[in-house]
């Protein structure tokens, strides 16, 4: 038996502080200390190291990069908020989910797709749910039913926590619009349950972005942000033309507020709202396609 | 650092309570293929209180027999050797520990929630493990947190407060302030009642899973999990610890898939109901 006695020490701090940012791509600030010991505590538990001195130089050797992918889990968890990087919100509440309850009346689509392609513990495709309940509310040309919202994620325990629809007060409402809290959900204790309502427009399901997206229907709008620092240059381009060859001819892609395509994709073209960018397939290559 | 001076008051214990014991005891019997109803029977009613408790609990919603059930004989031959067997254990354990700070009601509501859970978790992913063991288990994974709380109520108890107010992770805050942590302080206290090694080994690891001894792996991955279940449901042992995740190997390990969490919600709703109704009718 013995006791693990994980606390960071500033030698510690440096070194893993440079590993995180050059490694994983995150910028730690010069107090971040404990948010590195909370976040990286439970890793250095799991993976048998003794303190975080030695944490770092497995991580360090770890040719495979899991630990690394690993750390960036840990690291970048609590930063699923909800409605993240806001603008691209109003984007979906203005122009893409009036556009998807027009071509429903229309009758020019008879079911909406959306992917949230890197789910993680639920936020993006909740918050999409919950503006979509919204402006459903408002315009009955359309229902839920005619919507299927799909969450994907690696993670198991993600996808647990997601479908739960179980929230930390502190932690998991940041970026929280006003009004969705009292909405959306009800609390108990230190936690907040999503209603039902909401929670069951999602389904949530296991799915590897690195395999073939056969599995996948073709999709109205795609969200995927934050998910191409886990990936090669090479993946990345790879990552993006599957998503482009999953994305309907008039359908829609979102990506992190830090990403670019460019240098990784030409399929797509970029429109603009409010100064933030979004993304469609380009008309003249499908009409090749086609 | 606590540590040392815990140990060396955890050696100071006696042995341990006489209901632990009788159930101990009753567990031992009933590994015996030939032993009795009338053996079992014997050994309840070495303690009354005991008695009186199985018979309340075999005449509970629970088990929702027709006909009221007035003797241990009755009991043993209606609910099987099985459930004897988790009730008396159920019973012995809320009966033999304190609480000073830690709020009684949740802490047990919490472990005995999960000991079924676990039996539910075997069922579901028919991996075939032992539904006693894995109860047993269930029921003392958090028991150091009782026998910190009762021994050294004063500093634990500002460990149990930084971890409920900062929501840390309460092993964490107490290795950082004791040196030792409540799997540990549990682990240490079974062993030395000579609880069987398998308890031991998953009580120690439950919250490190990746640790666990080869041969105790499926138990302690069944608590492991179940826990984190509870605990995501708001049905903690009092820390009001609410977990941000599990090991995802652990769940692919036991052959679980997203499917399966419907179904797995579910199943903690309906064990706390059973174990409210064990800690009603069988607790202090």
């Amino acid at each position: 038996m013995h006791s693990s006695k994980i606390v960071l020490n500033h030698d510690e701090f440096v070194c893993l502080r440079e590993y995180i940012h050059k490694e994983c791509g995150i910028p730690i600030g010069d107090d971040s200390a404990s948010l590195i010991e909370s976040r990286l505590a439970r890793l250095v538990m799991e993976t048998d190291c003794a303190d975080f001195r030695e944490f770092y130089k497995k991580a360090k050797h770890d040719e495979s990069k899991k630990l690394r992918n690993k750390i960036i889990d840990a690291m970048t968890t609590h930063e699923t908020l909800w409605f993240r990087d806001s603008k691209p919100w109003d984007i979906i509440r203005d122009v893409i989910i009036p556009q998807f309850i027009a071509d429903l009346k229309s009758g020019r689509k008879q079911r909406i797709h959306v992917w949230s392609a890197a789910a993680s513990t639920g936020q993006e495709p909740y918050s999409f749910a919950m503006l979509l309940h919204e402006a459903l509310q408002k315009d009955l040309n359309a229902s839920a039913s005619q919507f299927h919202i799909l969450g994907t994620d690696i993670s198991p325990s993600a996808l647990y926590m997601a479908y739960s629809g179980r929230y930390n007060n502190t932690d998991m409402l940041q970026g929280m619009k006003p009004g969705y809290k009292e909405r959306c959900f009800e609390q108990s204790g230190q936690v907040y349950q999503l209603i039902d309502t909401i929670r069951q427009m999602v389904e949530f399901k296991k799915f590897d972005l690195m395999r073939d997206f056969a599995p996948i229907n073709t999709c109205d709008l795609i969200f995927c942000r934050n998910v191409s620092m886990y990936f090669s240059s090479k993946h990345k381009s790879k990552l993006y033309r599957k998503l482009y060859e999953k994305l309907g001819k008039d359908g829609y892609l979102i990506i992190g507020s830090s990403e670019s395509l460019m240098g990784y994709s030409e399929d797509f073209e970029q429109l603009s709202y409010k100064q933030t960018p979004y993304f469609r397939p380009k008309k003249i290559e499908r009409q090749h396609e086609n | 650092m606590y540590r040392n001076s815990i140990l060396q008051r955890l050696n100071k214990v006696g042995e341990a309570p006489t209901m632990l014991t009788i159930s101990l005891e009753i567990d031992r019997l009933i590994r015996d293929p030939n032993t009795s109803a009338a053996q079992i029977g014997r050994v309840i009613r070495l303690d009354p209180a005991l008695t009186g408790k199985v018979l309340k609990i075999a005449n509970s919603a629970i088990y929702a027999t027709r006909h009221r059930i007035v003797s241990l004989q009755q009991a043993i031959a209606r609910l099987g050797f099985s459930e004897i067997r988790r009730i008396t254990m159920s019973i012995a354990v809320i009966n033999s520990f304190k609480s000073y700070f830690v709020d009684y009601e949740k802490f047990w509501l919490h472990s005995i929630t999960c000991a079924y859970l676990c039996t539910a978790l075997n069922k579901q992913t028919n991996r075939k493990a032992n539904d006693d063991e894995l109860y047993i288990n269930g029921l003392l994974h958090d028991i150091g947190v009782l026998v910190l709380d009762q021994y050294f109520t004063t500093i634990y108890k500002k460990v149990f407060e930084i971890a409920v107010k900062r929501r840390f992770d309460l092993p964490l805050v107490e290795n950082k302030i004791l040196g030792i942590n409540h799997a540990e302080v549990g682990a240490f206290l079974l062993n030395r009642w000579k609880l069987p090694d398998r308890v031991v080994n998953v009580v120690m690891n439950h919250h490190q899973p990746q640790k666990l001894d080869p041969e105790h792996e499926t138990l302690g991955k069944m608590v492991y999990l179940a826990n984190f279940i509870c605990n995501n449901r708001g049905i903690d042992n009092g820390s009001g610890f609410f977990p941000e995740g599990f090991y995802d190997d652990i769940w692919d390990e036991l052959g679980l898939s997203v499917e399966d969490v419907p179904q797995l919600i579910d199943s903690v709703l309906l064990e706390t109901e059973k174990a409210k109704e064990i800690l009603r009718l069988g607790g202090l």
